[in-house]
């Protein structure tokens, strides 16, 4: 769960730093990238990531509970080998 | 969203672009209340080491670091349409990706770094020393000038109704969302940790015997 996470930081941290570095190229595009399709990407891209931390939340919740069955079993399995 | 693209009218100076500022701005308090809750958490776990408060701490984080870059791709955005540059070393935008980085920083240490108690604590400091930097990147405008729009906040010029109305809505959603992001993360935190203990307590009943 780490790794992934870590990957998407280090990928968001570099598509944060991109602009900054390339003002000269992003700038000469302005002229032919219309507003709307700016605040269109913007929105696109909040509700990606929305859906993207949700996916993360599920995964999380998804071993947390996997993790309590595997415990279950494992005390289940210790009470019958005490009854036997 | 219906509100934003319907009902509030289209800024005259900026054009549809403007309206990234109904999610960017929201967006941007909520990195701030997530950083505020991380290094609030981490104060309270170095006075009184319990590790839910370690765990609010790393959930006040990551859910500052998310807003945190949506802050730093719609914010470059609206710069290409209104500045003409994605990116300009302005004092806010400077000390926003500052901020961003240290608290980036904190969540990678807390990554790559294991879990031990010493760990968490040099993590708690790192996060405390951060919350210096959220004063700055809030009245960098004022103190050190620039261009970033003060839209709001002092010698900002205000809001039609229409924009008001939305940015109000818009700020209430996301409040909402993040509530529930933080209580999920947090019940699953402390799901984790209720496991962990028992995963312990098991352990120590099977060497008992």
């Amino acid at each position: 769960m780490m790794k992934p996470l870590a990957i998407l930081l280090l990928l968001s941290l570099q598509l944060i730093a991109l602009p900054a570095w390339a003002k000269g190229g992003i700038a000469a595009a302005e002229k032919t990238v219309p507003g709307g399709i700016l605040a269109m990407v913007s929105y696109v891209v909040l509700w990606f990531m929305l859906l993207a931390y949700f996916v993360v939340l599920t995964v999380r919740l998804s071993k947390v509970r996997s993790d309590i069955k595997g415990l279950e079993g494992r005390i289940d399995g210790l009470f019958e080998d005490e009854e036997d | 969203m219906v509100l934003i693209f319907f009902n509030t009218p289209i800024e005259t100076t900026m054009g549809i672009v403007q309206k990234i500022f109904y999610v960017h701005v929201p967006a941007a308090m909520l990195m701030y209340t997530g950083f505020v809750v991380c290094s609030a958490a981490s104060l309270i776990y170095l006075l009184k080491p319990a590790k839910i408060w370690d765990n609010v701490a790393i959930v006040g984080a990551e859910l500052g670091l998310l807003f945190g870059v949506f802050v730093l791709i719609s914010g470059p955005l609206w710069g290409l349409k209104a500045w003409g540059k994605a990116w300009v070393f302005d004092p806010q935008l400077t000390s926003a990706l500052m901020l961003f980085l240290m608290y980036g920083g904190y969540a990678l240490l807390r990554m790559f770094s294991g879990t031990s108690r010493q760990i968490r604590q040099i993590a708690a400091v790192l996060a405390v020393i951060s919350a210096t930097m959220i004063p700055v990147v809030h009245w960098a405008v004022s103190v050190w000038g620039g261009i970033h729009p003060t839209v709001e906040r002092d010698g900002g010029g205000g809001m039609h109704p229409d924009m008001a109305l939305a940015f109000g809505v818009s700020m209430l959603g996301f409040l909402f969302l993040s509530i529930a992001i933080f209580w999920a993360q947090v019940s699953i935190k402390r799901e984790a940790l209720k496991l962990e203990s028992l995963y312990i307590d098991l352990e120590d009943y099977l060497k008992s015997k």
